[in-house]
């Protein structure tokens, strides 16, 4: 109340004196954001021009980089080598979600009981975000290595053969999604432990004078509460999953045959190991529009969830 | 009162326990893997079995005898000092022009910045390149950006791009909404000038997101692979650590890194446990902030 009558008072003083102090505010205003739109200009809106231009390019070894139309598009979607990429990035994101909010869930709920150390495990299941991925891969490396590595190893000790983890589909895609689940894990908890105090417990009461057992409970009002946050937990760890890299290029390097050459790797591969902008462009692009349309869709839900 | 069964409390702990002990493991296992030889290691099951000191030792001197990893820590540590500063002043400042400022085209000032947040890096990585070695002027570059290099292998790449956080902007934004004008409007009374009022009312308030920037951006940096691996490939007297020390791991978990040896099992371990001390320790002694922050983002962004 008491700021609304000084912003009152302001606009009754002289005209002159309100103008100088309009022209102060718009200069103080674009002086800061001024440079920031002007960084961003240069480092995020002109990229994008390059990016769509280079999307119609090919570089070609003898004439330099030459316009070839949609040829970079029509490609991606009638190669396999390139629509399979996004069918591997899927496959490795559908588990890796998947996974990551069943188990989320199931922390999530037994973390926010009444029990002692809750701090504690919160802790633990959040220290693998902190760690870099690239160095934890090459962890993985020494388990999946054919002749000394540890998983073997324990096999033999076990009295079963050796598994060649590398040069198979199935156990790269197994360790990939593994790694990404526990790296991730921590990061959807947290989410999850926030949506969930942020139910009313009334409702639980209320529930409870019905006679609703803990499964109806959690299906009939922690599921239908939790429901916005399930969706922008889904949304961001699907931009996360095609932020894929470091375990493909450092563990399967793609392999066996190309079969765990996810989106980024490719970009990655064509523009800075083959040398084709274009083709890398042409991927980036389709991922942008991918990308923009499940960010436009999250905003549209945050705004639902603000409503409430 | 909620009454929960003790049944309850015992099958959460369970499970957290089994949870806990999967999500420790790696980390375990890199820590003990450091005390084994390297012959020992080829022998290691579930968890390596400690053989002694020596072999810690001789590990931490095959790494910290590489005279690049300092330089690469102080480029780290160059680039957290300055990201955090940057990103302090981008988004504290952006913050209150927006929540305090009154000036014309604020809307459309708010949705250009805000649409940064609808470009994903994935598709920044190949433009940005291309535009930082074309750049104009630079390198030996003419004003259209041909002839030179750009910034092809200089240290300004590790310290031009990334200087402002659309989200951030908006989070410091949010909190400033909420404070309201009453200490805006007696400061200027007693005669605060515009960046007293923001630096010294405004930015003490907002240290929880501040804080929270300042371990994201350590975490983030310390941990910085992708980036200097497309943009720095070329020259590695320039790379961060998170690039530098999965290079050593490579050179150890080859036989030609090692001159032919046996692969350095025992020194990739240790390197992946020096990796992982500072972010830990970073995250767990500001680990109220990030709850904080991560529950006002996730609930309210």
């Amino acid at each position: 109340m008491k700021s609304k009558t000084l912003v009152a008072e302001g606009t009754e003083k002289p005209k002159r004196q309100r103008s100088k102090r309009d022209l102060r505010e718009n200069l103080r205003g674009w002086g800061i954001l001024g440079p920031i739109i002007l960084y961003y200009f240069i480092f995020g809106i002109i990229p994008m021009i390059i990016l769509f231009r280079y999307s119609f390019m090919e570089d070609d070894l003898f004439q330099g980089t030459v316009f070839v139309g949609f040829d970079n598009f029509v490609e991606i979607f009638t190669n396999p080598d390139y629509y399979m990429l996004f069918l591997a990035t899927i496959l490795i994101a559908v588990f890796t979600i998947g996974l990551s909010l069943v188990f989320g869930m199931l922390i999530a709920v037994a973390v926010t009981q009444p029990i002692r150390g809750r701090g504690a495990y919160r802790t633990i299941y959040y220290i693998p975000v902190v760690i870099s991925m690239a160095v934890v891969s090459q962890i993985a490396n020494v388990w999946l290595s054919y002749n000394e590595g540890t998983f073997n190893n324990i096999l033999k000790a076990l009295g079963m053969q050796s598994v060649a983890w590398k040069l198979s589909t199935f156990w790269m895609y197994f360790w990939i999604i593994f790694i990404c689940v526990w790296k991730g894990l921590g990061a959807t908890v947290i989410l999850l432990v926030a949506g969930l105090n942020a139910i009313p417990p009334e409702l639980y009461e209320a529930a409870e004078l019905d006679g609703a057992g803990p499964v109806s409970k959690f299906f009939k009002i922690t599921l239908p509460q939790l429901r916005p946050m399930l969706v922008f937990v889904m949304i961001t760890s699907i931009i996360g999953a095609f932020n894929i890299f470091e375990p493909v290029q450092l563990i399967s390097q793609g392999g066996p045959d190309g079969s765990t050459k996810v989106i980024l790797y490719q970009i990655y591969n064509e523009a800075f190991q083959n040398g084709n902008n274009g083709m890398g462009s042409a991927i980036a692009v389709v991922v942008l529009l991918l990308l923009m349309g499940l960010t436009a869709l999250n905003m549209r839900f945050g705004e639902e969830k603000e409503e409430k | 009162m909620k009454v929960v069964k003790k049944r309850t409390i015992v099958v959460s702990h369970i499970f957290l326990i089994l949870g806990s002990v999967l999500m420790l493991y790696p980390l375990v296992f890199a820590f003990l893997g450091q005390f084994v030889s390297i012959e020992g290691f080829y022998e290691v099951g579930i968890l390596p079995v400690p053989q002694g000191f020596s072999y810690l030792f001789s590990n931490l001197g095959l790494i910290l005898g590489r005279t690049e990893i300092y330089i690469s820590i102080l480029l780290t540590l160059a680039r957290f000092v300055w990201y955090s500063f940057i990103l302090i002043v981008t988004s504290v400042l952006g913050g209150y022009a927006f929540a305090k400022v009154k000036f014309k085209c604020k809307k459309v000032a708010f949705y250009i910045i805000m649409s940064s947040m609808m470009i994903p890096g994935i598709a920044l990585i190949i433009p940005q390149y291309l535009e930082l070695m074309r750049f104009p002027l630079v390198g030996g570059n003419d004003i259209f950006g041909k002839g030179g290099t750009g910034f092809r292998d200089n240290a300004v790449l590790l310290f031009i791009t990334g200087c402002f956080s659309a989200y951030n902007i908006f989070l410091v934004r949010q909190m400033l909404t909420q404070m309201g004008d009453e200490y805006k409007e007696a400061a200027e009374l007693d005669g605060a000038g515009f960046f007293r009022i923001i630096f010294s009312i405004y930015m003490p308030m907002l240290m929880p997101v501040i804080a929270l920037m300042v371990v994201q951006t350590f975490i983030g940096q310390w941990n910085d692979y992708l980036f200097p691996k497309i943009f720095l490939s070329s020259s590695p007297d320039l790379w961060p650590i998170g690039l530098l020390s999965v290079q050593i791991q490579s050179d150890y978990l080859s036989p030609s890194g090692t001159g032919g040896g046996l692969m350095n099992y025992p020194v990739v371990m240790t390197m992946g446990v020096l990796m992982m001390i500072p972010p830990v320790i970073a995250y767990i002694s500001c680990q109220k902030y990030f709850v904080q922050g991560l529950a006002v983002g996730g609930v309210k962004a």
